[in-house]
């Protein structure tokens, strides 16, 4: 007995399968994920963004530049800070430290502005580089040059020697 | 043969079954890098730092200079000279004249008065091998600019041939 129930079992699945529609439907559903890259161009090239980079000629009356970039898809309203101490000299002899004049931050438009910043504790500053909500729509990159001048009293009178510091660059995002 | 049976439905079941599962949706949220702090490293170097010469009318210290033009024995020529230093190591500058030179005629230099600030400083007995110290330098990690105003006044030119006469002021460093 049980195996003529088998049987029908197995039947009335192929009958099943054999009597579906011609046509079937299925629904896919997919969603883009929310992309946020930041980093910096190096040679002009914008499809590569590093995670970090490293420049000399820091004393510079000029500044030394940095391409900094957001790519994002995303419409979330962001705030570019960047945290920087004073250049320490690297190696050995009397201590020396030179500060942070001004980041000046240019964006993709040509307008420039000193960036304000806040004073942290060890001479550390936090500076905001930009407050921006992208607006182009899909994905795409956000570029800004910063200049980061060093204080040329300071280079006139610290010691000589090789000096240098770390610029961290952070996003927070939403209001 | 009823395992083998329930076993071989199973099969089919889960096979069927798996026609119509899918991987699963990509989660929603921020991916790549996320706005994770990113990192410039920026160097710079601080060199020593020094120049000395004789001030010119721009404001240049030049390694050169002369007083064309100007006749020594009626009015002593005068010459600024200075020095720009940031280093680890002092020294002195100092100066040798040679009196003034024409063939075997020689006018010797009666004086040189070095003024610093308002201090002036007369040498009086002056050969050619004289060494007169003109201005120092302590090590500093600033940059410093020092001047003095250098004058030197020849002696009698009684006696003396007729003629052109030159004499060789140099001005070097000696180091602490």
């Amino acid at each position: 007995m049980k195996r003529y129930v088998s049987i029908i079992i197995l039947l009335a699945m192929a009958l099943s399968l054999g009597s579906a529609p011609n046509q079937v439907t299925i629904h896919l559903t997919t969603s883009v994920p929310e992309v946020l890259i930041h980093g910096f161009l190096k040679d002009g090239d914008t499809t590569q963004i590093y995670a970090s980079t490293s420049e000399s000629d820091a004393f510079n009356p000029n500044g030394v530049q940095l391409t900094y970039a957001v790519k994002t898809n995303t419409a979330i309203p962001m705030t570019v800070y960047a945290t920087v101490a004073p250049f320490t000299r690297s190696d050995s002899g009397d201590p020396g430290e030179v500060g942070i004049s001004d980041i000046i931050v240019k964006d993709a438009n040509g307008a420039e502005s000193n960036s304000a910043f806040d004073q942290l504790e060890g001479n550390k500053r936090e500076y905001q580089l930009a407050s921006f909500t992208p607006n182009k729509g899909g994905m795409a990159v956000y570029a800004y040059t910063l200049t980061v001048i060093a204080n040329q009293d300071d280079v006139e009178n610290a010691p000589s020697g090789n000096y240098s510091t770390t610029v961290s660059i952070g996003i927070t995002t939403g209001n | 043969m009823n395992k083998k049976l329930i076993v071989l439905a199973l099969v089919l079941l889960i096979a069927v079954g798996g026609l119509f599962a899918g991987d699963g949706l990509p989660g929603a949220g921020l991916t790549a890098n996320d706005g994770s702090a990113v990192t410039a490293t920026l160097k710079g170097v601080i060199g020593s730092s020094f120049r000395h010469g004789f001030k010119t009318g721009d404001g240049l210290y030049q390694p050169t200079a002369n007083n064309d033009g100007q006749d020594a024995f009626t009015t002593p020529p005068q010459l600024i000279y200075g020095y720009e230093a940031k280093n680890g190591v002092g020294f002195t500058s100092v100066m040798t004249v040679s009196g003034f030179k024409n063939g075997s005629n020689v006018v010797d230099i009666a004086s040189v008065t070095i003024t610093v600030g308002d201090v002036d400083t007369v040498k009086n007995t002056i050969t050619d091998s004289t060494e007169i110290p003109v201005l120092t330098y302590t090590p500093s990690n600033s940059l410093v600019a020092a001047e003095a105003t250098i004058k030197v006044t020849p002696g009698s030119t009684e006696g003396k041939d007729v003629g052109t006469y030159e004499s060789e002021l140099s001005i070097s460093i000696v180091t602490e």
